[in-house]
């Protein structure tokens, strides 16, 4: 069966990256674009890897991580925080909302794929 | 018992006899013919006993009758002959009565020989068994045929057959029999013997009570003889008792007592006296003895053999049993012969009597008859003569006290007056000189005083009239000669037998019958102070007692003068203090008043010394101003020195010279003074209206000045003692001190009172911090108040003019003209004179000034308006700019002191102080707000520029993610492949998007760093990580441009703490340049650990920069070479950053580089950077 992640994204060139970059994989992609449709997205369908934007509309990544993350059914979930808020902090305020990983933008989609290799092998 | 019984039974058996009358058989009539017979026995006996105890009773101490009574019962009733009474004593009997026998053998037996009979005998027997013994017949016996004496006498002599012998038993022990005696043999029976053994008990008894009463008389006698003993003793003690120290009486009594005790007719005491003995007392002596005892003379020397000599010498009692045959009469020694024929002495004791072993006299008892003194009468004597020894010893000492007793009482005396008028030394002497004279019996006394040249009359006692008038007159003298010029030279005492002896008798003898004298000296400390003479009228020396009790007053009276003397130096001194202290009391009391203060020490100089009158004259230039007075002469004069009084400058006058002389000045006689005989008209004054004559002026002095001068003065001629000016002297420096102190006293208060003002508005200042108006408020008040001055104002210099801002106490009429306008003040008022000069202004009388009269209108106004006289204006300066003025008020013309317009100045200083500081506490109020005004500014900027960051970031790294990520996801063919032309351009568009991320990353961090958000983010990291990316991003690009890439790294480095993203990226930075500027050659890394720091260079092989490219090279903004710039690119941002992010690690970074020989970036980081460190 193959790995479902959630791509958290609102802008639509750094989805169609993402859907490109996983296309030559057997990864399953499902898409949402703010907070508020990642959780809905989730309770729909368990993913196996979250790649989570953390600038979006409404509800931001951290605040949709931290939902998540409170559910015990969904903790065991990874999170990749991807982020170009590159303040210093942003990584422990990631961490702090339950990232398990943290991904500054711009990012190199190949490096960005080898890391969820490593949480979907 | 058995008596009775025998009666009883004789009675009842009369009773039942005549009861019966029954014609009887004759066993019933010799029944009671036995009876009757029994009865009438019995009744014989009864009697018998009766009269022996009567005559026991009769004759009481006497056994013969009683034996005599008894033996004649006995016999009678016993039918006996002969009855014999022994007594058994030393184992022998003894006949003690006899009855019966004949003549002959009764005196034989009667003899009172002791008998100790031989054995056998019915003594013998009795005394051996204690048992009656009965012999039915003595012819029988043994004892007879052994012709034992007393049984062969009794039976030969006495016709003795039958005998019964009855033994007397006392205690169990024999004491005696009864015997018995019948001429025939005819037992006797038991009756019988039974009435013997009860005569033997009587006779027993009766010898008790014999012995017993006996005894009794014994002791009686005993007894009565001690009782006299005593009486007679008691009699002497009360007689010695009764006149104490009189001993004739004692004596008297003595000898009346023992010779009556004595039973001897005469006594005599005589006393020992020189070896010789002096008849003490007599008692009942015959008068023709006792006339030859007058003739013979007081003292009698017994001859050696006279019992008297005899006793002497052995010191024992002399008991001469007959006088006439003792060897002193035989010899015809005087005295004996006088006692045996004139007095008829025969028995004779002589009883020494002794003190302590000494003999002091004797007692003598005579008798008239020989008849030996009994010891007890002769203990009784020596009981006697002890007590008279008593006698004379208890006189003696009796006398002794009663003497010191009237030492001591005079003494005493004396004492009591010295202490009771110490001081006056003539009652004293008076009192000494009494008692002297009185216990040494002399008829009067003299004391004389002597002062080291001469004598002087001190005191008389008794003198007679002539004598005591002739020492009166004589005052003062020398004495020529005799014992008062011999005491001056030897201080010995004088004793004189007889002064009329003498060969030029002195006045004493002649006008005063003196005869006997003692002239003792009064020593003090061996100095000869005077003398006390003694005199007697009589020739009769003095005992050396007396004249020691003379010597004792003498020493008296000089303690006495003594005293005195230390009593008035005590009272002098006492005074001055007294006076001292009091002025001392004035000056603490009246603390800066000064005339109490002279008052009381006038008060107290002319009292201590004794003049009525002194003045005290305070310095004023070179005058003398009258400060204080005491005492008032006439009122002429009184009023030419009145209290405050200036007193001219007059070298004539004694004040004046004393002032210049800085000496005190005594004028024993003023109206012989220079000044007065030159008609100097003060001392003309002095002399002739005030009566003036001793006059002692003192200066006062001040540290050596002369600032005033006391003068003390009389009017009589009597010069002050040394004493008493100095005493004047110590007065006039108290005044000095006095006066200094009133002086700093003042000024003390005018300080404190500034300083209380000057605080006041202090506090006023503080406690209303920018707030002028309630200390411009406190400034005039404490001013107004300090300058003794009505009201006062404090303007402000504004436009011009002056603005009123304070006000005090000013009138209400004048405050309301001045509120609130701005007073254009005139010209030469005193305000206008401030403006102009910037000076305190000083007018005497705002009336008086040119301003008013050419009716100025604000002088006007204030001069009629407020009633302004004097005014002061003193300027409020701040840098020499005007700023205010403070104008204080009189409605009086008085000028201020200068001490006053300090204190303003000072004021003004102060208000100028609390003007600034209003004005900069404003300014600082207002900053203050601005600043926080700005700070919240910044602060909300500060936000906006965070946000604004963030934003921006994001903002550009969006497009650039989708760029780079595209071009990336192109280049590894997600869309298929790519012709290699087209791979060719995807890197270079990689490559530039990745340029622009790096600049935009570069502007973003300097942003960061000007907004002050440049953060580090520290947390533990490797080396090899670092290296490692540093490594894989750039190695790459090195091969690509064909350098070498080494990478020399020490073996073992320590984790590091600090921003390792940081870090990496300052050393991608050092790499990235490099590489950039380095077109050939190496690049290497090196890096190592020591000292607790990281070691990182760069070293490369480009062109090298110059010096003074280096300088620029960490500045933002800047690269070494614009033209390299353009050519390589970048932003110039990169090393402007890395030494940011160095130095935030605490690290330092440079570069060592020569032009042509390429260049090496360096940094250390500590290995542990703790913390953030904060940089410019």
């Amino acid at each position: 069966m193959s790995k479902c992640i959630l791509v958290v994204e609102d802008q639509e060139d750094n989805r169609q990256i993402i859907r490109d970059l996983l296309s030559a994989t057997d990864y399953e992609i499902t898409e949402a674009e703010s907070g508020e449709q990642a959780l809905e997205a989730v309770a729909k369908q368990r993913p196996d890897l979250i790649l989570m934007d953390i600038q979006l509309p409404g509800m931001d990544g951290y605040e949709a991580t931290r939902r998540i993350k409170a559910d015990p059914a969904l903790r065991s979930i990874p999170i990749i925080a991807v982020t170009s808020y590159a303040l210093s902090g942003e990584e422990q305020k990631a961490r702090a909302a339950g990232c398990d990983e943290y991904v500054p933008k711009p990012y190199s989609p190949r490096q960005l794929l080898a890391k969820i290799r490593q949480y979907l092998p | 018992m058995r008596r009775r019984k025998t009666a009883t039974l004789g009675r009842s058996n009369a009773s039942k006899v005549s009861g019966r009358h029954k014609p009887s058989s004759t066993n019933a009539i010799t029944k009671n013919a036995l009876l009757e017979r029994e009865r009438d026995e019995a009744l014989e006996q009864q009697k018998a006993t009766a009269e022996v105890l009567r005559v026991i009773s009769g004759s009481p101490g006497e056994l013969k009758p009683v034996f005599k009574a008894i033996l004649e019962n006995a016999a009678r009733l016993c039918e006996a002959s002969i009855a014999t009474l022994w007594l058994y004593e030393q184992e022998g009997f003894r006949a003690a009565a006899v009855h019966g026998g004949t003549k002959k053998w009764a005196a034989e037996r009667m003899r009172g020989a002791l008998l100790r009979p031989g054995p056998g005998t019915g003594l013998a027997r009795v005394a051996e068994t204690k048992r009656v013994v009965h012999i039915k017949d003595m012819k029988a016996e043994k004892a007879y045929r052994d012709d034992e004496p007393v049984f062969v006498e009794d039976v030969d002599l006495a016709g003795i057959r039958t005998l019964l012998s009855v033994p007397m038993i006392k205690d169990n022990q024999l004491i005696g029999t009864i015997g018995l005696s019948r001429r025939e043999v005819r037992p006797f029976t038991d009756k019988q013997i039974e009435l013997v053994q009860n005569f033997a008990a009587q006779a027993v008894i009766a010898i008790e009570n014999t012995r017993l009463l006996n005894e009794l008389r014994q002791r009686t006698t005993d007894l009565t003889e001690s009782l006299e003993q005593q009486t007679a003793t008691s009699e002497v003690l009360s007689v010695i008792s009764s006149s104490p120290g009189e001993l004739d009486p004692v004596f008297q009594a003595m000898l009346a007592n023992a010779t009556r005790l004595c039973e001897a007719n005469f006594g005599l005491l005589h006393l020992r006296e020189s070896g010789a003995f002096r008849v003490g007392a007599m008692h009942n002596v015959p008068a023709a003895f006792a006339q030859a005892v007058a003739l013979r003379g007081p003292l009698l020397q017994p001859g050696p053999a006279h019992p008297l000599a005899r006793m002497a010498a052995a010191k024992q009692l002399i008991h001469v049993f007959d006088y006439a045959e003792d060897p002193a009469y035989t010899q015809r020694e005087p005295a004996a012969v006088r006692l045996v024929e004139l007095a008829g002495a025969r028995s004779v004791i002589a009883v020494p009597m002794l003190n302590d072993d000494e003999l002091v006299g004797a007692i003598t008892i005579f008798r008239q008859e020989v008849r030996p003194f009994t010891d007890k009468q002769i203990a009784l004597v020596q009981n006697f003569a002890a007590q008279a020894v008593i006698a004379i010893e208890n006189t003696r000492l009796l006398n002794e006290l009663r003497q010191s007793l009237q030492q001591q009482t005079a003494t005493a005396d004396v004492l009591k007056v010295i202490s009771s008028s110490p001081g006056e030394l003539e009652l004293v002497f008076q009192s000494m000189l009494e008692n002297a004279t009185r216990i040494c019996e002399a008829k009067f006394g003299t004391l004389f005083r002597f002062d080291g040249h001469a004598y002087h009359l001190a005191g008389q006692f008794g003198t007679p009239p002539e004598l005591a008038e002739f020492q009166r007159q004589r005052g003062t003298f020398q004495p020529p000669g005799g014992h008062l010029e011999q005491i001056t030279r030897t201080k010995q005492v004088r004793h004189t037998a007889d002064e009329a002896a003498d060969l030029l008798p002195g006045k004493a003898a002649t006008l005063g019958g003196a005869r006997s004298t003692v002239y003792v000296p009064m020593l003090k400390d061996e100095l000869l102070i005077g003398a006390i003479v003694i005199y007697r009228q009589e020739v009769r020396p003095f005992t050396d007692k007396q004249i020691e009790l003379v010597q004792s007053f003498a020493a008296q009276a000089v303690i006495a003068i003594e005293n005195t003397r230390l009593l008035s130096e005590l009272r002098e001194s006492l005074d001055r203090q007294t006076a001292t202290a009091d002025v001392l009391r004035v000056i603490s009391s009246s603390p800066g008043e000064l005339e109490p203060v002279f008052t009381s020490i006038l008060d107290n100089a002319t009292r201590i010394c004794q003049a009525n009158f002194g003045t005290l004259f305070l310095r004023e230039g070179d005058a003398l101003r009258v400060a204080a007075h005491h005492g008032s002469l006439k009122k002429a004069w009184d009023d030419q020195w009145r209290v405050g009084m200036l007193l001219q400058p007059d070298c004539e006058l004694q004040a004046f010279q004393t002032l210049s002389a800085r000496q005190p000045i005594q004028v024993a006689d003023l109206s012989k003074a220079p000044s007065y005989l030159a008609r100097n008209p003060k001392a003309v004054n002095s002399v002739e209206i005030g009566g003036i004559r001793t006059m002692v002026t003192v200066p006062m002095l001040k540290d050596g000045e002369a600032i005033g001068v006391i003068t003390i003065f009389r009017t009589e001629i009597r010069e002050l003692t040394d004493k008493q000016i100095a005493l004047v002297t110590n007065f006039a420096a108290q005044a000095v001190i006095a006066i200094e102190n009133t002086r700093l006293l003042n000024e003390l208060r005018q300080s404190l009172d500034q300083q209380t003002a000057t605080s006041q508005v202090l506090s006023v200042i503080s406690s209303s911090p920018g707030d002028l108006e309630p200390v411009f408020q406190a400034m005039l008040a404490n001013a107004v108040r300090i300058c003794e001055a009505k009201f006062g104002n404090l303007y402000l210099h504004e436009g011009g003019g002056l603005r009123m801002v304070a006000e005090h106490d000013v009138p209400p009429m004048f405050a309301k003209a001045r509120r609130n306008r701005v007073v254009h003040p005139a010209p030469d008022s005193a305000l206008s004179g401030v403006i102009g000069t910037k000076q305190t202004t000083h007018i005497l009388d705002l009336m008086a000034t040119r301003s008013y009269e050419e009716r100025h209108v604000s002088t006007v106004e204030a001069v009629e308006v407020g009633g302004v006289r004097t005014v002061v204006a003193v300027p409020l300066l701040r840098e020499n700019e005007l700023v205010g003025i403070i104008a204080i008020y009189r409605q009086e013309v008085h000028l201020f002191t200068d001490k006053q317009v300090a204190v303003l100045t000072n004021f003004a200083a102060q208000a100028v102080i609390a003007i600034e500081n209003t004005r900069l506490l404003n300014e600082l109020r207002q900053r203050t707000t601005e600043l926080e005004d700005k700070g919240h500014q910044l602060e909300v900027a500060s936000q906006h520029k965070s946000q604004f960051l963030a934003n921006m970031s994001h903002e550009l790294r969006t497009p650039l993610n989708a760029i780079l990520g595209y071009t990336e996801l192109m280049a590894d063919g997600i869309y298929g492949e790519l012709p290699e032309k087209t791979m060719g351009v995807l890197k270079r568009l990689e490559s530039n998007g990745r340029h622009l991320l790096g600049l935009i990353n570069d502007v973003l961090d300097l942003s960061k760093i000007e907004a002050g958000q440049f953060v580090l983010d520290l947390s533990d990291y490797s080396f090899e990580d670092i290296a490692q990316t540093v490594r894989s991003t750039l190695e790459p690009l090195a091969a690509d441009k064909k350098l070498a890439f080494k990478v020399e790294a020490a073996s073992k480095m320590p984790a590091g703490h600090g921003d390792g993203r940081r870090l990496t990226q300052v050393l991608i930075n050092l790499v990235g340049n490099a590489i950039k500027f380095t077109d050939a050659g190496e690049v290497v890394i090196t890096a190592g650990a020591a000292d607790g720091s990281f070691h990182l260079s760069v070293r490369d092989t480009g062109p090298g920069i110059s010096a003074a490219d280096q300088a620029k090279l960490f500045q933002e903004f800047q690269q070494a070479d614009n033209a390299i710039t353009r050519k390589k690119g970048g932003t110039g941002l990169g090393l402007a950053i890395s030494k940011r992010i160095v130095e935030m690690h605490g690290g330092k970074i440079w570069v060592e580089s020569k032009v042509g020989q390429g260049s090496t970036f360096s940094f250390t980081v500590p290995v542990r950077a703790a913390q953030q460190v904060v940089t410019a």
